[in-house]
């Protein structure tokens, strides 16, 4: 997470030029980690390489931004606390176990005997 | 330089056996039919995700040599589930700028040769690297937006199923649609889910398709009157609102500002319904309606709508191969005007029709103004 240095607006993860006032320069910030439910769902065919069921939600911060957090536990209604941390690829809500989905997710990594994985590194 | 739609082609969507470059010729040579074998300066080609859907690439090339452009230059454009729109609007640009005068854009896509789970990957690289790698899938995050409307507007999720309804209503009239059978909205609220609020009669099917345009300098019987083109944070997160697309809002704007209509002007428009809900986007952004009000042109509190709203059965009835239905959308408004949509034509002698695209999770949308033209 970043804020920017000229207006001071949060610009989440997005890189490049601040979206609101177009500043070049930006300071990281920690995040409280705590969040409030806006939404979540369940979904019921994910991707080939995903033993699913997955659960996600988006989650308001009290740093005035959103994430999509992957749940880990059982699914939490709108309005419901949860604690939000980044995993050094995703964020991840709730205090229960890792998703499922934890393995093969990351770019290049299609599970395939005999091949690498590149651990995934968003942009910043 | 006015800007003339001088034909449209496409070809039947669903599943197909024919490679992905077939179903590209197949639209070409039906629109290209509309206005005889004169030269072609300019091939664009749309499509999404050719190379990993249908082991594709090179297409522009591929399709030239198919079709015996050999004396036109071409490029493929991608713009995700808006490419078949993007396609066009670069075509639009060629003519107005005086770079071609004659461009043949041609936009598809073949997906059933994958399987959904395979097809959902895919979809998903259209969203931000830790979205997906957080398990967000396209219509994982389009449940989440359609849940905040729900809470936000205190509806349920008959609306959703309402569009549905009246999307493949409007299918069983359209020969070309890929589903062709009406169904209730008990059907649609009974079918499986998906990721709730939304089920699988809520989704646009996994289709095999193409559509295609002919575009000259006018005047001409339908003419290209208003273009308009935005982003949109790619985080969900990120963005200022959920309950609304603010990249459909920002290229409405600039499409009826350019063709100095409004709103009130559109007699039928074709809207980018991937999932139910965003068609209540959709007709909100548009300024159709108001913010939470989408589901009165659809639960039949106002028959017939104004504008009348996917009359081709939308990407939930026709189908949603993804590269070509920002275009076909465009080939059915196109066929509205000139009276020539068969079964599926809407009364009223329209003169003025708008397609909207989305790309992607509604990060890099589209609006695109048609009108009939002076020659007519």
């Amino acid at each position: 997470m970043r804020r920017c240095r000229s207006c001071r607006a949060v610009t989440g993860r997005r890189p490049g030029l601040c979206p609101r006032c177009g500043g070049k320069d930006h300071d990281p910030i920690e995040l409280d980690g705590r969040g409030t439910v806006i939404a979540a769902t369940e979904i019921a065919s994910p991707p080939a390489d995903v033993p699913g069921p997955d659960r996600i939600a988006l989650v308001s911060l009290p740093e005035s931004v959103a994430v999509v957090v992957a749940v880990a536990g059982p699914l939490p209604a709108a309005g419901d606390p949860i604690t939000v941390r980044w995993d050094g690829r995703r964020f991840v809500g709730g205090d229960g176990p890792g998703p499922a989905a934890d393995a093969g997710r990351g770019e290049g990594d299609v599970p395939v005997a005999g091949r690498s994985r590149r651990p995934f590194e968003p942009p910043r | 330089m006015t800007v003339q739609v001088a034909a449209v082609g496409i070809g039947t969507f669903g599943r197909r056996t024919e490679p992905l470059v077939e179903l590209l010729a197949e639209a070409a040579e039906s629109a290209l039919a509309g206005v005889g074998r004169g030269a072609v300066d300019l091939l664009v080609v749309g499509t999404m995700a050719a190379g990993a859907l249908a082991d594709s690439e090179n297409l522009t090339a591929a399709l030239a040599d198919r079709l015996g452009l050999e004396g036109a230059v071409g490029h493929r454009v991608e713009a995700a589930s808006a490419t078949g729109a993007a396609a066009f609007h670069a075509g639009v640009a060629a003519i107005a700028g005086g770079s071609a005068r004659r461009v043949l854009v041609v936009a598809g896509e073949k997906m059933t040769d994958r399987s959904t789970p395979e097809v959902t990957r895919q979809l998903a690289r259209s969203l931000a690297p830790e979205e997906w790698a957080a398990g967000a899938t396209m219509p994982g995050l389009a449940a989440l937006v359609a849940q905040t409307y729900l809470d936000r507007y205190a509806q349920t999720p008959n609306v959703f199923d309402a569009v549905t309804v009246a999307a493949r209503a409007a299918g069983a009239r359209n020969p070309a649609a890929h589903l062709q059978r009406a169904v209730t909205a008990d059907e649609v609220s009974a079918s499986p889910p998906v990721a709730l609020p939304l089920r699988r009669f809520h989704c646009a099917p996994i289709s095999d398709g193409a559509a295609a345009a002919v575009l000259e300098p006018g005047p001409g019987a339908v003419e290209v009157v208003g273009l308009g083109e935005a982003f949109d944070a790619l985080r969900l997160g990120e963005r200022t609102e959920t309950t609304t697309f603010r990249a459909t809002r920002l290229a409405a704007r600039q499409a009826y500002e350019a063709s100095t209509l409004t709103r009130k002007s559109i007699d039928v428009a074709e809207v980018h319904d991937a999932f139910a809900p965003f068609a209540l986007f959709d007709v909100e952004d548009l300024g159709f309606v108001g913010p939470g009000e989408g589901g009165r042109l659809f639960l039949g509190a106002q028959r017939p709508p104004s504008p009348a709203i996917n009359p081709s059965g939308g990407l939930l009835a026709r189908g949603h191969p993804v590269g070509a239905s920002g275009l076909a959308q465009i080939v059915e408004i196109v066929r509205q005007l000139t009276g020539a949509a068969g079964d599926h034509q809407v009364g009223g002698s329209p003169h003025v029709g708008l397609a909207q695209s989305i790309g992607g999770l509604a990060a890099h949308n589209f609006v695109t103004i048609v009108a009939r033209g002076s020659g007519m």
